[in-house]
């Protein structure tokens, strides 16, 4: 279980992630949404340990991240938002060096790499620099990278960014089949129909604050929304979509 | 419209014009800090280059010696500027042709190719000429105030052009071509006598005011004769070649020195240690300063002097040393020293006219001479000196000794052209004899008061030749050229015209302003030339090769480019006499360096004839370069632009050829083998490397240039007691490795793909005792080791193996310590830490090159000595493993202490420094 308590992050005072508390329970998938801005991605850096909170807690299984950070780690899985890899090192050698610096037993490694790779039909590409890969190629990357030592936390910040019709089928599946063996899932993304038909509790953020953390069928009936993006407009959407969307047309017609 | 957008393109590619990403990628500091920092230390060596101009010249130095002077600085001057303007060039590589970024953000816009190239074009011109000014701030108002002001009297110079090959002539066939080439040069006054023996057939030819007959003084050809006499007698048996000169002289005058004791045969191979001159001979006397120098004053020197013979005495050449050999073997032979002469070799040669001192008779053939002034110049009279330069000759005369030389006819002479020692690189020393390694001519030239004098002769092509001339040494000795010319025409190669130009007489504020203006346009065509030509390169290779094969090769011509640039600078030398000029003006590998060129175009727009044929090279080579960037800078806009759209910047995959072994634990290889493949995939860590080897290159080929490095690398036959280990090369390994080691520690700080370190920082490798060992590990695979393997061939086929291997396990040791060194406090992983630009501190790096140059010359020469003696080298061993072993345990304790943390953001430093003082142990409350 991951639980974050009173979580606040500030840059020179000004408040990104501001007492945020929320919990992600193992074989369920959590979906972490907000608009852009509202801390999503400085909450998923904090969660990972490459920024370090200003207050509050995070616990894993009931223990303070920062107490072994590195023990941590080894049972965490991470997909970035944005596919920020090592371009001058092929497909391969990206997936054996994660290996490596995770401390895993270097020939059954190399089997699960071979694995990953021919399942996200990478393996002809292998030897290429990630340089040449697509966009999509680089997720693929990303999230074999995240699987590869079996975490027992996974954070998807936007998975499916980039991802073919069919993997991102796949993804999913995936990450459904993961919850039901007991994994926390932590997921993250702008596409509001995948997380509804993926997750079954959500917290949404808005302005760094917790505006709703619930799961999706209690939010529906509380808010009488029909889908998960009535319910998101309702809560982070403070804007009047259509009118600025009007003022945009007008603006360039001028 | 057009020139709005060509403004706007002009100011962002003049800005981005040296690859700041190359500098720093990703740099998260002031990136104007690091251009200031640059432009800082342009103006650094701006100073430097000024600062010699305040001592140039003065009234007294003779005109030639200033000339040749203000050519060796203009060398120097425009040297410097191609080297600064060619790494520039090279820092701007990727920013002087369009790239995939320019056309992926220019080509959707509507921007015509025509404004992009001129905008291109303009920036390239305006970042070439700021390079220029920036680096000729100080130097460009001093240097042209130095050079100009001073004036110079009319001088005649040779002209340095070369004449068509004839075929091989004989001794009487060259005098057709002396008619025509030799005789029309000479100056009213001027009397030239040429001797010349081929396959017995000998001929004297008398130029100008000179008769076959007239005597001349032959200057330090005299120590031929000395040679000659040391191999007879020892031939007599009455010296050994190996005794020492303190049994010659007699007793007193010098006391038995504690180590080893100066021999005749170091005397006669200038390897005494013996200074140039005795240091009592005042050499301003007018108008004869050897004269009354006797017997005693030379003595007196020489208790003075001492006679202990230095450890390795470098050669120095020595009219002191050949003053005291014939005084000393006269000493044995009981005679003087021109009695002796006779008895020995000109009354066995038949040389009467060969003597010390003239006879009336002789005294009324004895040629006038004459300074480059045209003014008349007495005759010296030597005393104690005569050994040394004191002989008066004719060419006949001088022909029977060359012809005895010829004919090898006696043991002694024999004995006398046996080759001992280096004295340059290319030329051997044999008992006063030089000896030419290539062509296997020996020679000797000479020159006292106003006469010079050249004899040489070829054994093994029986052909010889003496050229006795009446006028002081200008540039380049009229002796020396001439005899130059008499070789070339017997050998049939294209020989040097024995014309000359007059220099104008120059001086006042106009000649000023010339200089000026000829400085500041040499300069400026000097660095277009340079950077044209590395923009052709790289155009060339864009217009030839296929995108991908190019995209591939860029980065290594970028490198070769850089090395070349660099090497050239070290390898071709400076201006260091007339020779070096003729070997400029011929068809060797130096008269393809661009350098000379444009001192050429220097002297031609001050109005100099002189180097008229290199300014001509430099004129076309300019034209040449400037065109062919022209086109290649057009083809480029026309043809390029398409195929970076059509093609993408993917480098293709390597095949999973890219095996590397494992490195210790898992995290340890994985660090190991990011930063082999990183360095060895990344252009800019690449060039950042080359850099520092190519420092290191230099220095390593200014040592192993020296003259006793180079006998350690050919097979002379060698005196030194314990085999070919030369200081030399020992200081170029260690500087090698220094460079190698500081070189890649330098990189590592430099990031690559600075968002990518994310996985660095989420799979847990953040203990840094185990980063520091990976970053240890890496540094030894792609410096210390590499380094050490090429050493370890280079040494153990040179040297003897016990030697080879002791250097090997110093070197090994020092290479470990400069690790340790180099790692203190290196909490990082190899490529992975931002980096701020402005900690660089680039101009400082200059002066921590010098001095680490330094300390390696100084640690050396205690290194050579420790190889000689086994308990001493067990000592530095002993020592250096200590020292390491503090080291690295002082590195590793800072890297386990608690508050560390792996690094991957550099700080910048805060502009308060919180010094943390407290009062009483607590803070204060108010």
């Amino acid at each position: 279980m991951l639980e974050l308590r009173n979580v606040t992050k500030r840059f020179s005072g000004i408040p990104a992630v501001d007492n945020v508390s929320c919990i992600a329970r193992a074989g369920e998938i959590t979906g972490y949404l907000g608009p852009n801005g509202s801390g999503k991605s400085t909450t998923m850096k904090m969660i990972t340990g490459l920024m370090e909170m200003t207050a509050g807690d995070i616990l894993f299984n009931g223990e303070r991240i920062q107490n072994d950070l590195i023990a941590y780690k080894q049972r965490m899985g991470y997909v970035p938002e944005e596919p920020h890899l090592y371009a001058h090192l092929t497909g391969l050698e990206y997936l054996v060096m994660v290996g490596q610096l995770r401390g895993l037993p270097t020939k059954p490694t190399a089997a699960r790499i071979h694995g990953l790779l021919r399942l996200f039909n990478l393996l002809g590409d292998r030897h290429a620099p990630i340089s040449a890969y697509s966009k999509g190629m680089r997720q693929k990357v990303l999230l074999s990278a995240a699987l590869l030592h079996n975490p027992d936390l996974l954070l998807l910040d936007e998975p499916f960014s980039g991802l073919d019709v069919g993997t991102g089928l796949v993804l999913r599946s995936l990450i459904q089949e993961l919850a039901a063996r007991g994994k926390v899932v932590l997921f993250s993304s702008h596409e509001l129909e995948t997380v509804e038909r993926v997750c079954s509790h959500v917290v949404i953020l808005h302005r760094g604050k917790v505006a709703a953390d619930d799961s999706i069928e209690h939010l529906r009936t509380l808010m009488s929304a029909p889908t998960l993006e009535a319910i998101f407009s309702q809560l982070a959407v403070e804007q009047d979509t259509l009118a600025l969307s009007r003022d945009i047309a007008d603006l360039i017609h001028a | 419209m057009t020139r709005l957008q060509f403004r706007i393109l002009y100011r962002e590619f003049l800005f981005r014009m040296v690859d700041l990403e190359l500098l720093s990628t990703h740099a998260m500091g002031d990136a104007n800090k690091l251009l200031g920092r640059f432009a800082a230390l342009l103006i650094f060596i701006s100073l430097g280059l000024a600062v010699p101009a305040l001592g140039v010249g003065g009234a007294k130095t003779p005109p030639a010696l200033r000339l040749f002077v203000a050519w060796s600085a203009e060398h120097v001057l425009i040297a410097t500027t191609m080297l600064v303007v060619g790494l520039f060039a090279v820092l701007s590589w990727d920013s002087t042709f369009p790239d995939r970024r320019d056309v992926l953000v220019l080509a959707p816009l509507p921007v015509r190719a025509r404004t992009i190239f001129l905008a291109k074009v303009a920036a390239v011109a305006t970042a070439l000429t700021l390079t220029v000014v920036t680096l000729h701030l100080l130097g460009g108002i001093i240097w042209p105030f130095a050079l100009g002001s001073q004036g110079t009297i009319e001088i005649t110079v040779p002209a340095l052009e070369y004449l068509p090959a004839m075929p091989p002539l004989d001794a009487a066939g060259i005098k057709q071509a002396l008619h025509r080439d030799l005789a029309p040069n000479l100056s009213p006054e001027m009397g030239i006598v040429v001797g010349v023996i081929r396959n017995g057939q000998r001929r004297v030819y008398a130029y100008g005011k000179a008769r076959p007959d007239s005597s001349y003084q032959i200057g330090s050809i005299s120590k031929t004769f000395t040679g000659l006499l040391l191999a007879q007698m020892v031939e007599q048996g009455k010296v050994s070649l190996d005794e020492p000169v303190r049994d010659l002289i007699p007793s007193g005058i010098v006391q038995k020195p504690a180590g080893k004791e100066v021999t005749l045969l170091d005397l006669a191979t200038h390897r005494s240690g013996f200074p140039p001159m005795p240091d009592n001979v005042d050499v301003n006397h007018k108008p004869n300063p050897g004269a009354g120098y006797n017997a005693e004053h030379l003595y007196h020197f020489v208790t003075r002097q001492g006679v202990a013979r230095p450890p390795n005495p470098p050669f120095i050449y020595s009219n002191a040393g050949f003053s005291l050999l014939g005084e000393a073997l006269a000493n044995r032979a009981g005679t003087t020293y021109p009695e002796l002469l006779k008895r020995e070799i000109t009354g066995p040669l038949g040389m009467p006219d060969t003597v010390v001192a003239l006879s009336a008779e002789q005294r009324q053939r004895l040629i006038p001479a004459y300074s480059v002034r045209h003014e008349p110049r007495d005759a010296w009279q030597l005393d104690a000196l005569a050994p040394a330069g004191g002989i008066n000759s004719t060419a006949a005369d001088l022909l029977n000794f060359l012809d005895a030389q010829l004919k090898a006819a006696t043991p002694a002479i024999r004995l006398s052209h046996q080759l001992r020692n280096d004295m340059a690189p290319g030329t051997r020393i044999a008992l006063a004899w030089a000896h030419n390694d290539k062509d296997g001519i020996y020679w000797h030239n000479g020159a006292l008061s106003a006469y010079t004098s050249h004899a040489f002769f070829n054994p093994k092509e029986q052909y010889a030749a003496v050229v006795l001339s009446n006028q002081a040494i200008s540039l380049l000795t009229f002796s020396d050229l001439a005899a130059t010319y008499v070789k070339q025409r017997l050998t049939g190669e294209r020989a040097t015209s024995l014309a000359s130009v007059t220099v104008p007489e120059t001086g006042g504020g106009l000649t000023v302003i010339r200089t000026f203006a000829a400085y500041w346009i040499t300069m400026l065509a000097a660095g277009a030339f340079i950077f044209c030509c590395v923009l052709c390169l790289q155009g060339l290779a864009a217009q030839l090769l296929p995108r991908r094969v190019f995209l591939r090769a860029s980065s290594y011509l970028q490198l070769a480019a850089f090395c070349m640039i660099v090497s050239v600078y070290a390898l071709q030398g400076f201006l260091a006499d007339g020779s070096t000029l003729l070997a400029v003006s011929g068809d060797g590998l130096l008269s393809w360096s661009p350098t000379y060129w444009f001192l050429g175009l220097f002297q031609y727009l001050t109005g100099s004839p002189a180097l008229a044929p290199l300014a001509r090279r430099a004129a076309l080579g300019l034209i040449a370069a400037l065109s062919s960037t022209a086109v290649v800078y057009a083809l480029s806009y026309l043809r390029t632009l398409r195929k970076i759209v059509e093609e993408p910047d993917i480098v293709p995959g390597a095949g999973g050829r890219n095996w590397l072994p494992p490195f210790g634990s898992t995290v340890h290889t994985a660090i190991v083998q990011f930063s082999i493949r990183t360095l060895a995939r990344s252009r800019l860590h690449r060039v950042i490397l080359a850099f520092y080897l190519a420092m290191g290159f230099a220095f390593m080929i200014l040592l192993v240039r020296t003259p006793s490095a180079q006998q350690a690398l050919t097979d002379t036959p060698v005196s030194d007691t314990w085999g070919q280990l030369k200081t030399p090369l020992l200081a170029a390994t260690v500087a090698m490795m220094g460079f190698a080691i500081i070189g890649t520690r330098v990189v590592f700080s430099i990031p690559l793909d600075l968002r990518g370190n994310w996985i660095f920082r989420v799979t847990g490798a953040r203990r840094v005792p185990e980063c520091l060992t990976g970053s240890r590990r890496s540094l030894i695979m792609l410096a210390a080791a590499p380094v050490w393997l090429v050493s370890a061939a280079f040494c153990l086929w040179l040297w003897p193996w016990q030697m080879a291997t002791g250097h090997l396990l110093i070197l090994a040791l020092i290479g470990l310590i400069l690790m340790e060194l180099c790692l203190h406090g290196f909490h990082k992983l190899p490529f992975t830490c931002s980096y701020l630009p402005g900690k660089s501190q680039v101009h400082l790096a200059v002066l921590g090159t010098l001095a680490l140059l330094w300390i390696i010359t100084l640690s050396v020469r205690y290194e050579r000595q420790a190889l000689d003696h086994p308990s001493l080298l067990a000592q530095v061993v002993i020592g250096l493993t200590v020292l390491w072993a503090a080291l690295r345990w002082r590195t590793s304790a800072h890297a386990r202490s608690e508050s560390t943390e792996v690094e991957f953001e550099d700080l910048e430093s805060p502009a308060i420094q919180v010094l943390g003082l407290s009062r009483d142990g607590s803070w204060p409350t108010t």
